[in-house]
């Protein structure tokens, strides 16, 4: 996908000279060098004595699978045994972690495969032909004598091999080759396979330590009380009774709260609870969701500045229309470790230990902050307890509030500053509400011939380092993407955008704009198939017929049609919704079959077909599909955050409800092959069809369309509400 | 105030208020960071520990409610067939995705399976509250009828 090729200003220049800078900086020996003895071809990987393939990941691992499929495409071409390989977490800033296609170290769009496809088979290709290589010298025989296999170099004429760990020293002394050739796809026997998570243990034993679970000598721990009203300052506050608490070091100011620094979490909070803080709230505080929402439908009343069009609109030209509104709530990532980042700050260095997913554009931002050259900035990635986005923040948000604490502090000690839940669900930082509305005009077949569209939201990249990158046109994508260049052929068509305004800050989660345009343009046509009384599966066929770029999709599509049988009629009291949607590259769609006993609903049977190109493992494909059939679930039944006098609602996992196990529906996965070579996305491809699979279903089932979030059923329960 | 717990097996010595909650002292007092803090206020199950054997959210259970008569097991301590047939079944079937809620949900499962060794779909969805972010739930699933397959057979 091209729509993350970012732009050459902003926060490019920066990460330009963060590598330019470490390069120079005898402060790089300290940041993941490699011993003498191993072998390092690339910073990305270390072949070490005994035996040990070492990778160093370039992209977060937020349980998404990145660090497994990473060591997996690297393993295949080195020929390595998988029993060996590790991953370590990335330390340095150095430019080799750059993502390939980005130039600045960062994970996200679901592209920690796909952007280092190439990279990594050619990584391991190199540091394969090197250790050829130095056998070849060792014995004295040509290379070409010689193969490999799980970290062997075999001389099978001679009946002897030598394994990767003893040729670390002379394969170190030699030059890299210039080209080397890479594995044909039959010659594949990592990619592909079903291995074991690479954290899997460490992540059942309890002994896989995340950001908040660092302890470092003298540590201390800060937290905060931020302001309830969206935009608020605090104006002043007293600390009598807060600072003479047991623990309390030090309370602090910084531009978005109140601090408290204490020797123990506890103790911190207890005391920041114990603050009085009078607030500047600011023309917000009477603000309500009912009021934004009624500023949106007023702007969708409106043209929007048009984003995309093709033909000419004229509704007096259909036979009959359509219209409708779509409304999604603000939603918090939530991700299950709440926001953390330890900070050890001095006069000339700053090191942080936290799980993020921007490394390259945080050091830029940290060194705005603290004057300190990015070279002597480290970033210490740790494992992340989930993100959806939160942690690839542009402004790096978290960690400057933790250099923040640590600077007002003067204090000398390691400082970890620890959300609390609340601070996360009420903190902002959501994905943005947005309102669609629609009017579709059809011909005599009832085909889609005008479509109308406005998208009300607040825009995710304005005013970021991502800006140049995102805005196309003078539009946000990352309000439009999944809508903008529909591949439904629909003559004549005319879609505006809103840019709407609030303090509360926006950002991307999981899916990004497709999180709302896929069930929105699905729903429509979903709507549209049933008003025609057409098999929605053929409806869309038609609609992408002769699209040369829709190919994938009728993949899925017929892979979906294949596995279930929508030609005959469901059993009694079996209702079923379908849905496909493109987005990072791939395409997924669902069948769901949702069960009406009386007024209950529940699901009976879900199918997901997904095809995200060449797969490099299947079992991990699957688990993001599963992930996110939950993660979609979520917003169908739990999840919003309405705001009300200026602040958040709700509050925390009691009232923004995660859906549970005993709600979750067991999926059959179908990985369609539509035969590309490389993989596409993986990790939030699954979200957006989900939804609107569902909401079918539920109108089979019961006759009322939805058109918000978290469902809201007249007279019917689904799951355990 | 000075108090003693019994933490896996073995009787500790703490120094916190009464109204610190067990995760926290276990956490920033005992250096046991396995027990996760997901929301400190028992809606998510990422504190889960064992008390004489029961699955208990420590979030928001003030340390000062605990004796050292009773066993606290946490995940750094689990011992026995159980959590062994557990764990291994959560390491095989890749169950984790980030990880973060899984050490409550291996100790409900301990739990759960300790007391009830051939638990029925009805039974796993009642126990297993447990909010894992990461929707981990078809293959907790799997695991948790894998480790009492196993536990049934040997
Ligand atoms: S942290 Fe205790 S239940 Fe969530
Ligand atoms: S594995 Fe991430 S929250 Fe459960």
């Amino acid at each position: 996908m091209d729509k993350l090729q970012l732009g050459r200003r902003g926060f490019l220049q920066g990460a330009a000279c963060l590598s330019f800078g470490l390069a120079l900086s005898p402060y790089r020996v300290l940041a993941q060098d490699a011993p003498a003895s191993t072998f390092s071809p690339s910073a990305l990987l270390r072949i070490e004595p005994d035996n040990t393939v070492r990778v160093v990941m370039p992209h977060a691992e937020m349980g998404q699978g990145a660090y497994t499929g990473i060591a997996q495409i690297i393993a295949d071409e080195l020929d390595a045994e998988w029993h060996h390989v590790v991953a370590e977490h990335l330390e340095s800033l150095d430019a080799a972690f750059n993502h390939q296609d980005w130039g600045t170290i960062a994970t996200g769009a679901s592209t920690s495969i796909s952007n280092q496809w190439n990279n990594l088979r050619e990584v391991g290709a190199t540091a394969r032909a090197m250790l050829v290589e130095a056998a070849a010298k060792h014995w004295d025989v040509p290379a070409a004598t010689l193969t490999t296999n799980r970290s062997m170099v075999i001389d099978k004429a001679n009946s002897r091999k030598i394994s990767y760990g003893k040729l670390t020293t002379s394969a170190a002394q030699l030059t890299p080759p210039a080209k080397v050739t890479l594995k044909t796809p039959d010659q594949y026997s990592i990619i592909g396979q079903n291995v074991q998570r690479i954290d899997s243990v460490a992540k059942s034993s309890g002994s896989a330590t995340f950001g908040i679970d660092l302890q470092l000598p003298n540590m201390l721990v800060a937290a905060i009380a931020h302001s309830p009203v969206f935009g608020g300052k605090v104006k002043s506050f007293d600390t009598a009774a807060a600072a003479s608490m047991p623990g309390v070091k030090k309370i602090v100011e910084i531009p978005t709260g109140v601090a408290v620094i204490a020797d123990t979490f506890w103790q911190a909070k207890k005391a920041k609870d114990a603050l009085k803080i009078d607030w500047e709230s600011g023309a917000f505080a009477s603000t309500s969701s009912n009021d934004l929402w009624q500023q949106y439908s007023d702007l969708a009343d409106t043209q929007g500045p048009v984003f995309e069009r093709r033909g000419q609109i004229d509704f007096a030209q259909s036979d009959s229309q359509i219209e409708g509104e779509i409304r999604f709530p603000f939603l918090a990532h939530a991700p299950m470790e709440p926001l953390n980042a330890t900070v050890q700050l001095s006069e000339d260095r700053c090191e942080i230990w936290s799980g993020t997913q921007l490394q390259g554009i945080d050091a830029v931002n940290l060194e705005q902050l603290t004057g300190i050259a990015a070279s002597k900035i480290k970033i210490n990635t740790q494992w992340l307890g989930g993100s959806f986005g939160r942690r690839a923040a542009p402004h790096a948000d978290f960690l400057v509030e933790a250099v923040q604490i640590a600077k007002a502090s003067k204090l000398p000690n390691p400082i970890k500053m620890i959300w609390q839940r609340e601070d996360d669900i009420q903190g902002g930082f959501y994905r943005p509400m947005v309102l669609h509305r629609y009017k579709i005009g059809l011909d005599a077949n009832k085909l889609p011939a005008h479509w109308a569209h406005q998208v009300v939201g607040a825009s995710i990249s304005e005013g970021t380092p991502f800006e140049e990158a995102f805005v196309v046109d003078g539009f946000d994508t990352l309000s439009t993407e999944g809508l903008r260049h529909t591949k439904y052929h629909v003559d004549n068509l005319e879609f505006g955008l809103h840019t709407t305004k609030h303090p509360i800050e926006v950002l991307w989660l999981r899916s990004e704009a497709d999180s709302h345009t896929g069930p929105a343009v699905e729903a429509i046509m979903n709507r549209l198939a049933r008003n025609a009384g057409a098999n929605p599966i053929d409806y869309r066929r038609k609609l992408l017929a002769g699209n040369d770029e829709a190919h994938r999709i009728v993949g899925v599509l017929d892979a979906l049609d294949k596995s279930s049988n929508w030609k005959t009629k469901p059993a009694e009291n079996i209702y079923r919704g379908m849905a496909v949607h493109p987005s990072f590259g791939s395409v997924s769609g669902y069948i769901v079959e949702l069960k009406k006993t009386g007024t209950h609903l529940s699901f009976h049977k879900v199918i997901a077909a997904m095809d995200c190109g060449r797969v490099v493992n299947p079992e991990s494909v699957k688990a993001q599909i599963y992930s996110s059939v939950a993660f979609a679930l979520s917003t169908l039944i739990g999840q919003k955050v309405e705001i009300a006098g200026g602040k958040a609602v709700q509050s925390n996992f009691h009232d923004y409800t995660v859906a549970k196990l005993s709600e979750v529906p067991d999926v059959e996965v179908i990985l369609v092959d539509n035969g590309l070579t490389h993989p596409t996305g993986v990790g939030e491809v699954g979200v957006p069809p989900f939804i609107p699979a569902v909401t079918e279903a539920v109108f089979a089932a019961t006759g009322q369309e939805v058109n918000e979030f978290p469902m809201n059923l007249d007279g019917y329960s689904f799951l355990n509400a | 105030m000075k108090k003693k717990l019994k933490i896996n097996g073995e009787i500790q010595e703490i120094d916190a208020d009464a109204d610190t909650p067990l995760l926290w002292v276990l956490r920033d007092h005992l250096g046991l960071t396995g027990t996760k803090y997901g929301c400190g206020v028992m809606a998510c199950g990422a504190c889960t520990v064992m008390v004489d054997g029961r699955a208990t959210r420590t979030c928001a259970m003030p340390v000062g409610a605990f004796n050292e008569q009773q066993d606290i097991t946490t995940i750094e301590g689990l011992p026995g067939a159980t959590h062994h047939a557990v764990q291994k079944a959560w390491a095989e079937n890749s169950v984790a995705q980030c990880g973060y809620c899984q050490s409550g949900m291996i100790m409900t499962a301990t739990a759960m399976l300790q007391n009830n060794p051939a638990p029925s779909d009805t039974d796993i969805d009642k126990h297993m509250t447990n909010i894992c972010r990461c929707g981990t739930y078809q293959l907790v699933r799997v695991a948790i009828k894998q480790a009492a397959k196993e536990l049934q057979n040997g």
